[in-house]
């Protein structure tokens, strides 16, 4: 796993601009993260958090890393996907309805970090921690589970890590010098642009990532 | 072939142009990216399998780490420039090299944890010091704390130890799990809670291994997976591919197409057809078919039009 800065050194050579004259430096990184961005949309990396459960609490947030929340558990046991129209239509005020155990969790209209447990926990998780199992340190009981996929690089400084495997730093690598020879500048380099989004392709159809 | 046979071949068919192709160069952008390639165009070139303890209660595994600290020892020091403050340092560190497919996961001292670049099985180069103000010197004794991170796809999890012709039982268990996903597993609601012998696992993302019903007991299991092979560094020119020789011959050519490739225009059209002459002409063409699509006489053109 390399270093943002490793990644943009590889972007200098690809696209023979060291001395940025040609893309600025910000413009590079701009371009990597870009990219690192439209992997993570692929469901590639996954995180499990623990979540403490609060009485009265339905809606809750995760990290801002967060693309997609696939799976939410409370007390240990699966809750249901649903949406508010479908819970429209069967319960009238399902949103003031307490006295039951959550059943259902929801994204719709929310921020794409936070979800909806419904009805709202009638209890209050305990916080103290349980070992094992890892990466979990808290108890399930009345708490919550959330099954989540991240963007890896959500911090832009360039001696960190980029978060991604090795062979999905090639890829970003390579389309962000597509995307750079492909914008509509004196710099512009439409074979170069083709060659790296191909190679950037047989990767991932290698990988299975895109079908 | 080793790094340096590898260099030699790639810079014959670069004509040779040392100037405009540095070493360290044709090692990052070129063969590495190569080896890479070409293990995920074929992946039977490189197949791990490795033991890995489940503790009881356990339901995640971390394919990034395993867990081991290397207590390391630093023999060299070279390029520093600024004192207390380090910045671009070269560390060796001693025991390292003797163990390949490891990754740098971080270095840390009973002060401070050093920020790292550039990870390497031999040496390790980075920026930054120690937050004390005190400087590095040769003989300091520094936690180094190392990550498998080199699954690219699981094949098969196995309950028990089969890494080689002696299987060894894992609780008078010895038998091969089966993929579930976590889509499936919501059908048995309290799925997450249930306790007893392994029987599924799943992968959550790239790295999350999960087993399924957790063990009630400590148990080991047997990954058998599509490994990435090391990184090719400059600082170890000695080191061989982790994949069999008789494909090696193929890494100068892919390397030197894809180093090509960035003088642009023209150049990248000739590049695209030494990726095709090379890939179709080796057993990869089959697979190559498979994923790509685009073929062209029975040779895959990477960058048709």
């Amino acid at each position: 796993m390399a270093t943002i800065s490793t990644l943009l050194d590889r972007i200098d050579d690809y696209t023979q601009d060291a001395d940025n004259l040609a893309f600025s430096r910000d413009q590079k990184k701009r371009a990597l993260l870009d990219e690192t961005a439209r992997l993570s949309r692929f469901q590639l990396f996954g995180e499990i958090n623990w979540e403490q459960g609060v009485l009265g609490t339905g809606r809750y947030s995760v990290a801002d890393d967060t693309v997609e929340i696939a799976e939410v558990l409370y007390d240990g046991q699966v809750l249901h996907r649903t949406t508010e129209d479908l819970l429209d239509r069967r319960t009238a005020n399902w949103e003031g309805t307490p006295g039951h155990p959550p059943q259902y969790w929801l994204t719709d209209h929310q921020a794409v970090n936070q979800f909806r447990i419904v009805p709202q926990p009638q209890d209050t998780g305990d916080p103290l921690p349980l070992l094992p199992p890892m990466p979990l340190l808290g108890r399930p009981e009345k708490n919550l589970l959330v099954w989540r996929f991240i963007n890896p690089q959500s911090a832009t400084g360039e001696e960190q890590e980029s978060g991604l495997p090795t062979v999905l730093e090639d890829v970003s690598v390579f389309r962000a010098v597509a995307t750079l020879c492909g914008l509509q500048t004196d710099f512009a380099d439409p074979a170069k642009e083709k060659f790296f989004q191909e190679l950037a392709e047989l990767y991932l159809q290698s990988m299975g990532v895109v079908a | 072939m080793n790094a340096s046979e590898l260099l030699t071949k790639t810079y014959e068919v670069l004509g040779n142009n040392f100037v405009f192709y540095e070493q360290a160069e044709v090692l990052r952008n070129g063969l590495s990216p190569a080896q890479r390639l070409l293990v995920l165009l074929k992946p039977d070139l490189l197949t791990r399998r490795v033991t890995i303890p489940l503790l009881a209660g356990e339901l995640f595994y971390d394919l990034r780490t395993d867990r081991i600290l290397v207590n390391g020892t630093v023999t060299n020091i070279a390029n520093i420039a600024g004192s207390p403050q380090i910045s671009d340092a070269r560390v060796t560190f001693s025991d390292l090299a003797t163990l390949p497919g490891w990754r740098l996961r971080r270095i840390s001292t009973d002060a401070t944890a050093i920020i790292t670049s550039v990870p390497d099985v031999s040496s390790l180069r980075f920026t930054g010091g120690l937050s004390d103000g005190t400087s590095f010197a040769v003989g300091d004794a520094y936690r180094v704390e190392l990550r498998t991170a080199d699954c690219w796809r699981m094949e098969r999890v196995l309950l028990g130890g089969m890494t080689d012709d002696d299987p060894v039982q894992s609780n008078d268990q010895l038998k091969s799990l089966t993929p579930t996903t976590l889509q499936s597993l919501r059908w048995h609601r309290r799925w997450y809670l249930k306790r007893g012998t392994p029987r599924h696992w799943f992968l959550h993302g790239w790295y999350w291994l999960c087993i399924w019903p957790r063990p009630e007991q400590d148990e080991f299991l047997t990954l058998v997976y599509r490994a990435l092979p090391t990184e090719l560094s400059p600082n170890n020119l000695n080191a061989v591919p982790d994949f069999a020789e008789t494909h090696h011959d193929v890494l100068p050519h892919v390397a030197a197409a894809i180093l090509l490739s960035k003088e642009g225009g023209g150049e990248c059209q000739t590049a695209a057809s030494w990726l095709s002459e090379r890939l179709g002409a080796e057993p990869f063409a089959k697979l190559l078919n498979a994923v790509r699509g685009t073929v062209r006489d029975d040779r895959v053109v990477v960058g048709a039009t």
